[in-house]
């Protein structure tokens, strides 16, 4: 009898004590070891230009941003910024080291700055590049350039290719020399999507997005595809890609490249694309923006940064 | 009783669970309870957090044209965590009315969100910023609006379920304040009981030991159950073989010692080891009285030092040894009374080892008596013994059926050897194969097989060839068998003599007889011899024939001397003593012999040697008879050395004896052994011509005088002749 008590009591002591053990312990979320890469720089400031709205722009990056960070040993903050001239014109204002440049910025971005491109994503499809839209509601009316005469158009921002280069080159082909007698009201929304939904919103009766953008959206709203139609598109343009300022360290510039195109290569990285929207990153070098670079120089005449106001 | 113990545990068990349970529950559920009021409480503040935040991000928005316009890092923080506190509204559990108004919050949130992102991207005409503006604020009030909904409803929500929550838990906490007192309280009353049901049976089984330790051994367990029971009963069981047991060893004590003290030999029990050895332990009555002391002085004793005799007391560390060793000793010892009076004991003692101590346990028998008695045996068996020993006579016992034989005396032993425990006709007898054909032992009995008296016989023993007077008689033994008791009497020289006796009787006779017929033939013989001599008387006779004449009368003359001897040896005649001196007849009748032709030295070559004993005292002798004796020793020494020799004539005078001693010596030729006894005999001759009777007439002649006559050989050759006569004065 003694021996059962004491055997009883042994075992409850000891479930006690496994029970206040595991209490207390929790899954630790211990982040694997950082690699330890000797850099010259300990942290790295990327902008992001607005191409959609500024909120869900840091949500779609910080991923990318924080893997990088992990990945390569340097602290890489994100700072957005509302309007896609900042990007060039405050760049060195706002001490960026690098931004995820659109194609124009990136020309304008390279020519003023000298920042030196170093990966873009491809996408699921395998497409690292995207094209310009211009788009109407379908009961707009609107089926032409001539249609669009007298009507709103919203723009994205002066910066953009799609959401302006594209649609001047548009404009120019289609004899229309100045948008701003033609059209009744033009503007710059400022991102893709908020140009998309308004001239969904009939905010605008005629819209330029990239098409990204839109069909991202229209997978997620179907009343895009139900009430917009697309007018035309442009020939294909590089995919946002991240480019830095020249003057980094060759092996911070190196080791960025190299993670952003590595990454499809380990599982961490996979995950990190999948939820960024990418299959992997491929190299970017100045050449690619040769397209860019011709569409500038078809409508140089309209080239000016500012949008404010009446878009002057 | 095991199961109760398993079940009363077990109850108690279960009820500790419970109650623990209950406890444990309860306070979880006070804690949950509380826990929950206090989330909802935070809930509270994070409301008005997110109201707050808002409110931020409204003036983030309305200073975001001013001076104070916040920077746009900072416009994003504040959008972005109150996206995120909006958000962390739907982590906690809501139903589902409120779920839904949560999510239509975050949307709202996230309309905002979106909205607030085109007031800063937007670039377009001053209506359109205000418009968008406008948009802005107006959704932003919404948003305040909804928020602030939601936290008048929750409040008052939460103001109930506090009140509710706070009554829950004070209800527990009296419940859980009851349980903590009654539950105690009914497990100490069942737990009293419990122990009753023990500790009542063990003060039973208590209280009964301390009865059996007073030494009441009759006292009963009654009315236990189960294990108790029993036990009870084993303990009933114990106490009362206890109590036999008790009873039989007092029985046995009271036995012993009534042994021990009515006992008539002294008992002591004495300390075995150490400086106090032989100190008196325990001693009985008749210790006590045989000693003269009473038992309490007894006990203050040391045998040892204060009883034995003072030799004993020096052997006693011996004693003690042997006793030590393991041996039981039996001595016979001196031990001296209170008075100092010494006597005999016979100790027998032994070693006692009891309760892990040793003890020399020794029982005393005073053997004055004994050895009164045993001095009186032994005194009579030694007469006994040297009687029978210094008797000549054989004395045997032997057992008439197994012919053993039991006893023997000393002059048996001599003859026979040691020859107890052998078989009679074995031992005493010789060439038996059984029992002796010649056996008395049936002479011994009567019919009825009772002993018939003395029986007595002669018998020449075959072993020793010596004749016994035997005397046998069967006589009852000492262990109760019938013995065959024999004395014999040596009677081989009487027999001896009654056969020479015979034979001289027979001699006699045969004597007398042939006195007769020589007589007779002596007649015939003078008448021939007449005739004869007148034949030769006759003058003309031719010389041959006288001389043949002469011859027959020789022969008749020699016949006659023969005769004469014979009857002087037949009829010896009577001694005619005269007081002589016996020198003085040897002399003559060596002068004598010296005189005739036949003894003279020139002829025979014999010289004469005389050692007479000068102060050689007369006696009473037949001068006559004597010189015959002498002159026949002379004549057959002269015939032993027919070569010549000497002679030799020796007395002297045995004072002490008083005889005298003649010997006569010489170096002939010598007696054969075997014939040296014989030559005394008559009839006996060595010589061809001899009549054989000179000798037997000298001894006949000595042994009337009362003396004896001997031959032996002379170790250098020749014989010689010993006579010894008594000295006898008139």
């Amino acid at each position: 009898m003694k021996h059962n008590m004491r055997l009883l009591i042994r075992l409850s002591l000891l479930l006690c004590l496994f029970v206040v053990l595991t209490a207390g312990c929790k899954k630790s979320d211990s982040p694997p070891r950082e690699a330890e890469k000797t850099t010259d720089e300990k942290t790295l400031l990327i902008g992001l230009i607005p191409e959609r709205n500024i909120f869900e722009q840091i949500e779609q990056y910080e991923p990318l941003a924080d893997y990088l960070s992990r990945k390569t040993g340097i602290k890489i903050k994100l700072k957005v910024l509302t309007r896609y001239g900042s990007i060039v014109d405050n760049f060195v204002e706002q001490k960026l080291d690098g931004a995820f440049f659109g194609s124009f910025t990136y020309t304008l971005a390279h020519a003023k700055l000298g920042v030196e491109p170093l990966a873009r994503p491809e996408n699921i499809q395998g497409v690292s590049t995207y094209y310009g839209l211009i788009f109407t509601r379908k009961d707009s009316g609107i089926r032409n350039a001539a249609d669009m005469k007298g009507k709103t158009f919203a723009f994205v921002a002066k910066a953009t290719t799609a959401g302006y280069l594209l649609p001047l080159a548009f404009f120019k082909d289609n004899g229309i020399e100045d948008y701003r007698g033609f059209l009744k009201e033009a503007y710059f929304t400022g991102t893709h999507e908020d140009t998309i939904y308004d001239v969904l919103n009939k905010k605008a009766d005629i819209g330029a997005a990239k098409n990204t953008v839109y069909y991202e959206m229209a997978r997620a709203n179907a009343r895009i595809e139900e009430e917009l139609a697309v007018l035309a598109r442009s020939p294909d343009v590089p995919e946002n890609g991240l480019a830095v300022r020249n003057d980094l360290s060759s092996s911070t510039k190196k080791i960025l490249k190299e993670t952003l195109l590595n990454m499809h290569n380990d599982e961490d990285g996979m995950n990190v694309l999948k939820q960024f929207g990418a299959k992997r990153f491929i190299e970017t070098k100045d050449a690619d923006y040769q397209s860019v670079y011709d569409y500038i120089k078809k409508v140089d005449k309209y080239f000016t940064f500012s949008e404010h106001g009446t878009g002057s | 009783m095991k199961k109760k113990i398993i079940f009363g545990v077990v109850v108690f068990s279960v009820i500790f669970m419970l109650g623990c349970l209950y406890i444990i529950t309860t306070i979880e559920s006070a804690t949950a309870t509380l826990d929950n009021l206090i989330t909802l409480h935070q809930v509270e503040i994070l409301r008005e957090q997110l109201l707050l935040q808002i409110k931020r991000v409204q003036a983030d928005i309305n200073l975001k044209n001013t001076r104070y316009a916040r920077s746009l890092d900072t416009v994003i923080d504040n959008v972005r965590n109150m996206e995120k506190m909006a958000h962390s509204c739907m982590d906690c559990h809501h139903s589902e009315e409120m779920t839904i108004r949560l999510q239509n919050m975050a949307v709202e949130v996230h309309d905002y969100k979106k909205i607030i992102s085109r007031l800063f991207t937007i670039r377009a005409n001053i209506e359109r910023l205000e418009a968008e503006e406008d948009r802005a604020f107006r959704t932003g009030e919404q948003l305040l609006v909804t928020v602030n909904n939601m936290i008048t409803m929750a409040s008052s929500k939460l103001g109930i379920r506090t009140q509710t929550s706070l009554r829950e838990i004070s209800g527990t906490k009296t419940i859980l304040y009851i349980l903590v007192i009654v539950l105690p309280l009914f497990t100490g009353i069942l737990g009293f009981f419990f122990m009753r049901g023990f500790t009542h049976p063990v003060n039973v089984l208590l209280e009964a030991t301390r009865k059996i330790k007073s030494g009441d051994l009759s006292h009963k367990i009654e009315g236990l159950k189960d294990e108790f029971g029993e036990v009870a009963d084993s303990f009933n069981d114990m106490s009362q073989s206890l109590d036999e047991s008790m009873r039989s060893i007092r029985e046995n004590e009271k036995r012993y010692r009534l042994l021990f003290e009515s006992a008539a030999d002294a008992i002591f029990m004495l300390e075995a080891e150490g400086e106090d050895a032989g100190r008196i332990v325990s001693a009985n009555r008749a210790a006590a009285d045989m000693h003269g002391y009473t038992v309490d002085e007894l006990l203050k004793l040391n045998l040892i030092k204060d009883i034995d005799s003072p030799d004993d007391a020096r052997e006693a560390p011996q004693r003690i040894k042997r006793i030590m060793s393991g041996e039981w000793i039996k001595e016979e010892i001196y031990h001296r009374m209170k008075d100092g009076t010494a006597f005999p004991v016979e100790i027998s003692a032994g070693l006692l080892e009891f309760m892990g101590h040793k003890y020399i346990l020794a029982i005393d028998r005073d053997i004055t008596e004994r050895k009164k008695s045993e001095e009186v045996i032994v005194r009579s068996y030694i007469m006994f013994v040297t009687v029978l020993d210094s008797l000549d006579a054989i004395i045997y016992v032997a057992d008439m059926k197994t012919y053993e034989v039991l006893y023997i005396n000393s002059y048996a032993r001599r003859a026979f050897g040691d020859i107890e425990g052998k078989t009679c006709w074995q031992t005493l007898q010789a060439g038996q194969y059984g029992p002796c054909a010649f056996c008395s032992n049936d002479k011994l009995l009567r019919p009825d097989g009772s002993p018939a008296g003395v029986y007595h016989w002669e018998f020449q023993n075959t072993v020793n060839g010596r004749w016994y007077e035997i005397r046998d008689s069967a006589i009852e033994w000492i262990d109760g068998r019938l013995v065959r008791m024999e004395i014999a009497t040596d009677i081989s020289e009487r027999k001896k003599l009654e056969e020479t006796l015979k034979r001289a009787e027979q001699m006699r006779l045969v004597g007398e007889w042939a006195a007769g017929l020589a007589h007779e033939i002596k007649n015939s013989l003078a008448g021939i011899k007449i005739s004869v001599e007148v034949l030769g008387s006759q003058a003309d006779m031719p010389e041959e024939d006288r001389e043949t004449i002469f011859r027959a009368v020789e022969e008749i003359r020699r016949i006659e001397m023969l005769l004469k001897s014979l009857l002087s040896f037949a009829k010896p005649p009577k001694l005619q003593l005269s007081v002589t001196d016996i020198n003085e007849i040897i002399e003559k009748t060596i002068d004598f012999s010296l005189k005739q032709p036949y003894l003279k030295p020139e002829e025979t070559g014999i010289d004469i040697v005389k050692e007479l004993d000068a102060g050689l005292p007369r006696t009473m002798a037949d001068t006559q008879q004597m010189q015959q004796v002498f002159m026949n020793l002379l004549l057959n020494a002269r015939d032993a050395m027919k070569g010549g020799g000497t002679l030799t004539a020796r007395s002297y005078h045995d004072a002490k004896e008083d005889t005298i001693h003649v010997e006569i010596s010489d170096t002939g030729e010598g007696v054969d052994e075997a014939m040296l006894d014989r030559i005394f005999q008559p009839f006996v001759t060595t010589k061809s011509k001899g009549t054989g009777l000179g000798l037997a007439i000298s001894k006949r002649i000595i042994e009337q005088h009362g003396g004896s006559i001997s031959a032996a050989n002379k170790p250098g050759g020749g014989s010689i002749f010993y006579m010894t006569l008594p000295v006898r004065h008139e």
